[in-house]
């Protein structure tokens, strides 16, 4: 038991980089992007043809994807976001949605549907023991770079000048424009971080679970629903729902074995959360 | 007018549909069954999308599960079918389609009553999620991966071409219905909600169910196109939906556009023939739904319906030519009529429309509105604090301050946009702290704002028509005339979208709209903005003559000239307080009140 929690907390951490992009996305250009887990997929098979079927050394396979991840995510912004202007909410949704789709596809023509070994970080270390719990090699990996994106996350949000920016685009993209904020290069680079991110956790989940051109799915269900959970607003909420939604879906996913239930509980967690404690930030009766 | 209007609405469905099936019956007779059963899944997708085109495109919201509604629908239908022999059957089999697709429409926007419309569409996400990796992979439901059949002996249309005609009469069915609520009460609510929730909101429009409720009819059209679907093809597997169907019945519903429901329909039945017709290249159609999607939605947002209405336009015109009518100058005519009637009415206004010294209502006039103690922040700003103030019945009393004193704060907490954090507030008597703004309006609380208080695509009529949403018993015409004749309107004004008209008029369709039906309360914010003179003037004399028959109206406005004519009494606030009261000479020379506003003891002129 103690081990299906570790392990679906570690899960969790990884969605939750997810759920961050998402929401740092949101932030910066107050779109929902549903392509954000797809972004990483592309990356991860990107990453796969460089280093694992050909011959780049891992480190440049993995600067490559990541590079991959943020090109995508700038190009989507680029090419469809920006010349969309400033719509409702639900053109974003639907746009993106679209954009998920047109990856899948593209990913599927490219290497087909069948799903993949995606070889473990590290070989065939076993990993480390503490106390009786055993986290394995990948698991280790996701656990250091996930808090490792977290930090550099926030001191970036934080401190350095590009966040200021940032803040200053997703408190009022007008006020931001009006203060010499480039608003469109702005929001570019928020879409080529959160595609960055999202491409890291690609590469750090493809060990843990069947690796195809879906594969991406239930991590994009448990992010979405951690970062509207959030109200699309603040990353500690994002990060925290994410881990809990790990942990549910591991549980509850060893407890019944129907393949499916897990995307049944989120659905029936969204609902019931929202219903008690609607998130501040999305609410309509202020 | 109206009744022909109606006759085309069902006329023109059915004739288009019935010449459809008769030319479907006509290949079928040739042999040619395949191009009939293609048609017969756009009449699925279609049905389908009628139902998206309601939610997506009158109301704004999105909804991502429509696909496995579809599914859901078609299952469960298909359960239900052998239960029951004879031709009750069929029926079984659509009503509880129906039923399962409505059902989970509800269900999943049961979080709409809380929150913003963007929560709901990322839960219809899920809910396509759970239909399609949970409840079609649940063997029993399904009938295993060879999925349900239906026994043909049981009362169902043999060939293509029957069951297209079954479809065709479903589609009608559908579209009757969809379109009757469109242009119901519901709908137009519905319309008022996508303008500007505020706005719907102020006039009795139960924002939260009624987006609740247009994801229940989605999910209704849905389940019936899952019945349609069993129906064609004598059964449903579940290998016959994937969860990127919702995304193709969004599209088409998209790609349709907002308006006319023909648009949508064009596009799914287009959409059903073709990806048929192209079925060799699975891969071209399976990206085409998403690039066309991104193509419309980027460089033709307003969708087929644009084209089909500019079609149509061009068609008028050519026709026009070629009757060579143009010499004949008709709607010229009628418009300088109009221009003239204006002019004459605005002349009327000026001369006797202003009645500058009726009394003030007595001392002992009963209160209409009251409000104690109320306290409004913005996170650590303090918008309003401790306000108590009262309007009695057949008084007008005007807010003034300077920008940001909390004028529009305070009357956002009187008519239900702003909770309150402290506080309370009576209506004639009534404790409605804690009543939603759709039943203040209900109750006679009326309002308009200081911007966007209108709905630029519709005409001004449609506004007054929602002006009435809380009385369902209000005869529309008797309606317009009088406010037009209260405002000083033309008819010519009220038929054109308010988008179009210029300020100053449309201003005046949004305060009728809260003159629609007789109200207790009237709340204006800044209705003067982009009025002239005149029109200020006429304005000052209906809102007077208004109160002398029983209405308390309290107005936010800066015109001090306008105030004067109109005011019975002023309240000043600055930074969220009172700070002056009495007759408008009097706070307009009170010291306190100068320096507010002018930032020096000079008296205004």
């Amino acid at each position: 038991m103690s081990t299906l929690i570790l392990s679906g907390a570690i899960a969790g951490l990884v969605y939750g980089l997810v759920a961050c992009a998402i929401v740092f996305v949101y932030r910066a250009s107050r779109t929902v992007n549903l392509a954000q887990g797809d972004i990483g997929m592309v990356a991860a098979f990107v990453f796969l043809s460089l280093s694992v079927r050909g011959d780049l050394p891992v480190a440049l396979g993995v600067a490559a994807a990541l590079a991959c991840g943020g090109l995508v995510g700038w190009l989507m912004n680029r090419l469809v976001i920006s010349p969309l202007g400033e719509r409702d909410q639900g053109t974003g949704l639907v746009v993106t949605l679209a954009l998920a789709s047109i990856l899948q596809l593209a990913a599927l023509q490219i290497w087909g549907g069948s799903a993949y070994h995606f070889p473990p970080w590290f070989g065939d270390w076993a990993g480390v023991t503490i106390a009786g719990l055993t986290l394995r090699g990948p698991e280790v990996l996701a656990l250091g770079v996930s808090l490792l994106f977290v930090l550099g996350g926030s001191v970036l949000y934080q401190r350095s000048r590009l966040g200021l920016r940032l803040r200053a685009v997703s408190e009022s993209r007008q006020a931001a424009a009006t203060l010499g904020v480039h608003v469109k290069r702005i929001s570019g680079y928020a879409w080529l971080l959160g595609g960055v991110m999202s491409a890291a956790a690609a590469l750090l989940i493809a060990p843990l679970t069947r690796f195809d051109p879906h594969f991406m799915f239930a991590v994009m269900t448990s992010a979405l629903v951690a970062a509207l959970l959030a109200g699309f607003k603040s990353f500690p909420v994002a990060m925290g729902a994410a881990v809990l939604i790990g942990v549910l879906r591991n549980v509850v996913g060893f407890q019944f074995s129907t393949a499916g239930v897990d995307e049944v509980l989120l659905l029936a967690f969204a609902i019931a959360v929202l219903l008690v404690k609607p998130p501040a930030a999305l609410r309509t009766v202020t | 007018m109206i009744d022909s209007l109606r006759s085309r609405n069902v006329v023109a469905p059915v004739a288009i549909l019935g010449l459809l099936f008769a030319a479907c019956w006509l290949l079928a007779a040739q042999g040619n069954t395949y191009v009939v059963y293609l048609y017969g899944i756009g009449l699925v997708y279609a049905t389908a999308t009628l139902g998206l085109h309601l939610l997506v495109n009158d109301c704004g919201d999105i909804s991502l599960a429509q696909g496995g509604q579809v599914a859901l629908g078609a299952f469960v239908g298909a359960q239900l079918f052998p239960l029951v022999p004879g031709p009750l059957g069929p029926i079984v089999l659509v009503a509880g389609s129906i039923l399962a697709g409505a059902l989970a429409g509800a269900v999943v926007s049961l979080p709409m009553l809380k929150l913003r419309g963007l929560a709901v569409a990322v839960v219809t996400l899920l809910l396509n999620a759970a239909i399609f990796h949970f409840v079609l992979r649940f063997p029993d439901f399904v009938g295993g991966s060879g999925g349900l059949r239906l026994r043909p002996a049981d009362w169902l249309p043999r060939s293509d071409a029957d069951a297209v005609g079954w479809l065709t009469v479903l589609t009608i069915a559908v579209v009757l219905a969809v379109q009757t609520l469109r242009r119901s009460r519901f709908g137009l609510g519905l319309r008022a909600i996508r303008a500007n929730e505020a706005l719907a909101r102020s006039a009795g429009v139960a924002v939260q169910w009624y987006r609740t409720a247009a994801y229940t009819v989605a999910g209704g059209t849905a389940g019936v196109a899952g019945a349609m679907w069993a129906i064609l093809h004598h059964g449903v597997a579940p290998s016959a939906f994937t969860d990127a169907s919702s995304l193709l019945l969004l599209t088409l519903a998209l790609l349709g556009g907002r308006g006319s429901v023909a648009g949508p329909m064009a596009a799914a039945i287009g959409m059903g023939v073709l990806t048929g017709l192209l079925g060799g290249y699975g891969i071209v159609v399976s990206f085409a739904a998403p690039v066309a999607l991104l193509f419309v939605l980027i460089k033709h947002p307003g969708g087929l319906n644009e084209q089909i209405t500019m079609a149509a336009h061009g068609l008028r015109l050519l026709g026009a030519k070629l009757r060579r009518r143009h010499r004949d100058a008709g709607p010229p005519a009628e418009e300088a009529g109009a221009v003239v009637e204006r002019a004459g009415s605005a002349a009327k206004g000026a001369g006797n429309g202003f009645t500058p010294d009726v009394p003030p209502p007595s001392a002992d006039a009963p209160i209409a509105l009251r409000c104690t103690d109320v306290d409004v922040t913005f996170g650590g700003l303090a918008a309003v604090s401790a306000v108590g103030i009262e309007v009695h019945v057949g008084e007008v009393l005007a807010l003034v301050g300077p920008n940001g004193a909390g004028k529009t704060t305070l009357l956002n907490a009187l008519s239900g946009h702003r909770r309150p954090d402290t506080g309370k507030i009576w209506l004639t008597g009534q404790e409605i702290t804690h009543t939603p703004t759709h039943r203040r309006a209900a109750l006679g609380l009326r309002r308009t704002f200081q911007v966007g208080g209108h709905m630029p695509a519709e005409p001004g009529f449609e506004h007054l028509r929602l002006g009435t949403h809380v009385q369902r018993s209000t005869s529309r015409g008797e309606v317009a005339d009088r406010v037009a004749r209260q405002l000083g309107l033309t008819q010519a004004d009220l038929a054109a979208p308010v988008g179009g008209l210029a300020a100053g008029t449309a201003r005046l369709v949004e305060i009728g709209m809260a003159l629609a039906v007789p109200g207790q309360v009237l709340l204006l914010d800044e209705p003067t903005v982009g009025l002239t003179p005149d029109e200020r003037r006429q304005l000052a004399g209906t809102l007077r003559a208004l109160a002398r028959d029983g209405l308390a109206i309290m107005l936010v406005d800066h015109d001090t000239a306008f105030i004067r004519w109109v005011a019975h009494r002023v309240v000043a606030l600055d930074a969220g307080r009172i700070i002056a009261q009495g007759s408008p000479g009097a706070v307009f020379s009170d010291s306190v009140f100068v320096k507010a506003y002018l930032g020096s003891a000079e008296a205004l002129v």
